[in-house]
């Protein structure tokens, strides 16, 4: 498929949810390092994604950066009435990043931003006890970014960018028949979707910067996804392999950050983001052939908040240390918790460092520990829940150069 | 070389360092003993499914499902008389004429057959051919005898089972000498002609009981289609006496235990399965057949004329046929007699009321039963049937648990339980409701669950335990169980 083109290795990697939903807040490792927070600052190329509209604010004419993190991560899940735990063996995810930025004139700059900001994988095996909901699940989605930000004074900028949007949708799980252990359905799609990204930053005094962004909803609206059934044979003639439609939105973030440079070697900042999640009220799966039962699956989710505050030390022209804390709210309400995005309110404690060998190279690196607060939480729809937690670790490195 | 060692290891730590830990679930007996237990009842605690007592079916039944769970609170061991051969694989299903003859049923398949207008489809239907079942193996006490694994149980060591389910067994029957030379299920494995079940179960001398009867103190009438199927319903009050003096006899150690009530038998889907409206008519067949039954209707009117008092009912016999699915003419002999006046004991089936799975359909389809021809009384249980048999359920029930609720015992309320499945019942990402076949409840007798409804039954029965003594006992895992028809 085209739109694979691009990145044919880095597709292949399916990615890992950890953030609310299945966002993945791991845009790039300066930013994670200090609580994954960037819009109110001007760190580099990352800009064009994290505010475009501070992209002339930056030092250098030209600025490039590419890195990558590793998710590892485990979600547990504790049945109170039969006892029986389980956990799920989910592969490590790679989300990715690569920016450029190029300030054609004093006024104007361009850049193109990759990034992979919605993700998700979880794998609770095939004989798991919630089989029937979720065996396992794959979602990817990699933005692409051609951005243009403007500085319209000395002081304030704006910048806007397309978002054009690989998304895809793999997942299996056990289908509920009278007969049969081991019936299941496999649904893959995938689709090309559209989005944009704008931002305000505006330098208010020389220590203190504030930054507004807003990136939209993107509905990835899969049509005429796979659905292949392995059931049973005396089902097959009601069940066979078939065509469906499903749409899973991509839910619209806004962003308000401060930054203030306290003195020569320290940077503080504090950012909130709201997440409208409330767009994302079902996954409906609408099969093409006319016996095999629409599945739809409610998922009401709720608009979540995250707030996120970090420091950076310049300790000295070359090494620069960081370290942050976000809090990251669910968005998932308490009868409607799917063990497909098992995602608990979680906190979130970084540390981070640049080290820059020459002025124009630098290298980034990022640790980030999550801990998601136990939840006992049960998919009403399907009577299905008990005890949730989910833990990760998350180390990332990456590149920066600057000319 | 040793830095990319560094790189395969790492993730290997964070791995590990992410796991995340609950706490133990605790779980406990609570007042409760379950070192020993006993499970006193018919075929539903016996394991039956499908017309027949299999293996599988006897490995899934409610008291094993309950002593794996017991297992884990510190329950003792438990047995079952288990079949073996191809009693145990097939399944036994005993006909009292064929089994007189030495031939045992196999369990109901989903077979594929051909009915009389060339369709075909796959319904429930004998699962290949009867086999042979040695009667004389009834008197062997070695269980050697009967090859076909049926009376194979060794009798000598005088060991006993602490399943005593029987299929077909009444409450009536628990304290009945010779029960064991009327019924081969409890034959099988009763220590003698004349030992009781009720006698067998006392021998087993356990601390836990469970008491699970009644059903069929009612279901041998509504499913041989009520009045007609002369199997007569025990009453109230003898059955509330009875069950008394079981619950004394099993309590009489000491033992602690838990007494089911009857799940509604007019929600099962062998009497929700056919429809009562099932003859479509169209087009000029409707002026035909109304035509036919003109006389009929005339007839009836003549009789209000001699006697105004009987309008009502000559009301209810009228024979209507419209365009469209119509409800079936059948025999009710429940009717006033008026053969002197050449009107037979017919109406047609209303609304409510119910025809068994056993039906004949092509008769139906193709021999104008319903239409034509009055569907003999034995496939429908009729209003007045309906009521006789409500009120034995709900008469039984009551007394149940006035019982448990008097002996401190913990009381199963099957009967809600079986509501929230005809409603259709979520349960660890399962759906089950009452539907034949797709309802995943039922097995293809229409009449017994599946090993998954089976898994719903026991896990009421904890919940009932867990209340009445007290105790957690983790439910049953369905998804631990197979899901077979």
């Amino acid at each position: 498929m085209k739109k694979t083109l691009l990145f044919p290795l880095l597709t292949s990697i399916p990615m890992l949810m950890f953030a609310g939903g299945f966002q993945v807040n791991l845009q790039g490792n300066k930013q994670t390092g200090m609580g994954h927070l960037g819009t109110g600052l001007t760190l580099g190329a990352s800009n064009v994604y994290f505010n475009p509209g501070s992209m002339g604010f930056l030092d250098k004419k030209v600025s490039i950066e590419a890195g990558g993190s590793f998710i590892f991560s485990e979600v547990g899940f504790q049945d109170q009435n039969t006892g029986i735990t389980e956990r799920t063996d989910n592969p490590a995810g790679t989300p990715f990043y690569l920016y450029g930025n190029y300030q054609i004139n004093e006024k104007l700059s361009a850049g193109i931003a990759v990034y992979t900001p919605f993700g998700s994988t979880v794998d609770w095996g095939k004989e798991w006890s919630g089989k029937n909901l979720i065996q396992d699940i794959s979602l990817r989605a990699i933005f692409i970014q051609p951005t243009v930000s403007y500085k319209i004074t000395d002081k304030i900028g704006f910048g806007a960018g397309l978002n054009i949007v690989s998304g895809s949708v793999e997942l299996n799980r056990a289908v509920d028949a009278p007969f049969g252990d081991e019936n299941a359905v496999n649904l893959e799609g995938s689709t090309i979707a559209y989005g944009f990204n704008a931002g305000l930053f505006i330098q208010a005094t020389e220590k203190l910067s504030v930054g507004l962004t807003y990136r939209s909803q993107v509905d990835v609206e899969l049509e005429e996804g796979d659905a292949n059934f392995s059931v049973d044979p005396r089902l097959a003639a009601t069940l066979p392999n078939t065509t469906f439609d499903a749409t899973l939105p991509l839910p619209a973030t806004a962003t308000l950050g401060f930054g203030y440079q306290v003195n020569d070697k320290w940077l503080v900042s504090v950012e909130g983001s709201f997440v409208q999640w409330s767009a994302y009220e079902s996954l409906d799966f609408d099969f093409a052939n006319p016996t095999t039962p629409d599945s739809k699956n409610a998922r009401n989710y709720e608009d979540a908040i995250i707030i996120r505050t970090g420091v950076q030390y310049t300790a000295s022209e070359k090494l620069d240390l960081r370290a942050g804390f976000y809090y990251d709210q669910s968005p998932i309400q308490d009868e409607y918790f799917s063990p497909e995005t098992p995602n608990c309110d979680s906190y979130g404690l970084t540390v981070g460092a640049s080290f820059n060998p020459t002025e124009r190279l630098g290298i980034d690196a990022s640790f980030l520990y999550i801990i998601g607060t136990e939840r006992e939480s049960t998919y009403e729809p399907e009577a299905f829940g008990g005890k949730y937690a989910t833990r990760a670790v998350i180390p990332g490195i990456g590149l920066n150069y600057n000319f | 070389m040793k830095k990319r060692n560094l790189i395969y290891i790492l993730p290997l730590v964070f791995a590990v360092g992410c796991e995340p830990e609950f706490d133990d679930v605790d779980f406990n007996k609570g007042s409760a003993d379950f070192s020993k237990t006993v499970s006193l009842g018919n075929s539903l605690t016996a394991g039956y499914q499908s017309n027949a007592l299999s293996r599988e079916g006897q490995e899934n039944s409610i008291p094993e499902i309950l002593a794996k769970q017991f297992a884990l609170v510190g329950g003792g061991e438990f047995k079952t008389p288990l079949l073996t051969g191809e009693a145990g694989t097939r399944g036994a299903g005993v006909d009292q004429g064929l089994f007189l003859q030495g031939q045992l049923l196999p369990a109901l398949g989903l077979v594929s057959s051909t009915n009389c207008l060339g369709v075909t489809a796959a319904g429930p239907g004998l699962n290949g051919t009867p086999y042979a079942v040695n009667l004389a193996g009834a008197l062997d006490p070695t269980g050697n005898s009967d090859a076909s694994g049926f009376f194979n149980i060794d009798k000598t060591q005088g060991e006993y089972y602490n399943n005593v389910g029987v299929s077909g067994a009444r409450l009536i029957h628990l304290n009945f000498p010779g029960y064991a030379t009327a019924n081969p299920y409890f034959g099988r494995f009763a220590l003698g002609n004349n030992q009781t079940m009720l006698n067998y179960a006392m021998n087993v001398d356990a601390s836990f009981f469970t008491l699970f009867i009644g059903n069929n103190d009612v279901l041998g009438y509504a499913t041989s289609g009520g009045d007609e199927g002369g199997d007569a319903i025990t009453d109230v009050a003898t059955f509330t006496a009875l069950y008394a003096q079981t619950v004394d006899s099993l309590m009489k150690n000491g033992a602690k235990g838990a007494v089911s009530n009857i799940p509604s038998i007019t929600s099962i889907p062998y009497f929700n399965t056919v429809p009562g409206n099932i003859i479509p008519v169209s087009g000029t067949d409707v002026v035909l057949i109304n035509l036919v039954y003109s006389q009929y209707n005339a007839g009836l009117d003549q009789v209000v004329s001699q006697n105004p008092g009987f309008a009502a009912e000559a009301e209810r016999r009228k024979i209507r046929f419209i365009d469209g699915a119509n409800y079936m003419v059948i025999a009710d002999a429940s009717l006033t007699d008026l053969t002197g006046s050449n009107l037979p004991s017919i109406r047609q089936i209303k609304p409510g009321e119910l025809v068994t799975l056993t039906i004949p359909q092509d008769s139906i389809r193709c021999a104008g039963w319903g239409s034509q021809k009055p569907v003999p009384g034995q496939y429908t249980i009729l209003s007045h049937e309906i009521d006789k048999i409500n009120a034995a359920v709900n008469g039984y029930n009551s007394a149940i648990k006035n019982i448990a609720d008097a002996k401190g015992l913990a009381y199963v309320d099957a009967n809600s339980k079986l509501k929230e499945v005809q409603s259709g019942l979520k349960f660890n990402g399962y759906n089950f409701t009452t539907e034949f076949v797709a309802g995943g409840a039922f097995s293809l007798d229409g009449v017994h669950p599946t090993t998954r409804g089976y898994v719903i039954i026991a896990n009421t029965f904890i919940e009932a335990i867990n209340k009445a003594y007290n105790a957690n006992i983790p439910l049953a895992n369905v998804n631990d169980y197979p899901n077979a028809l």
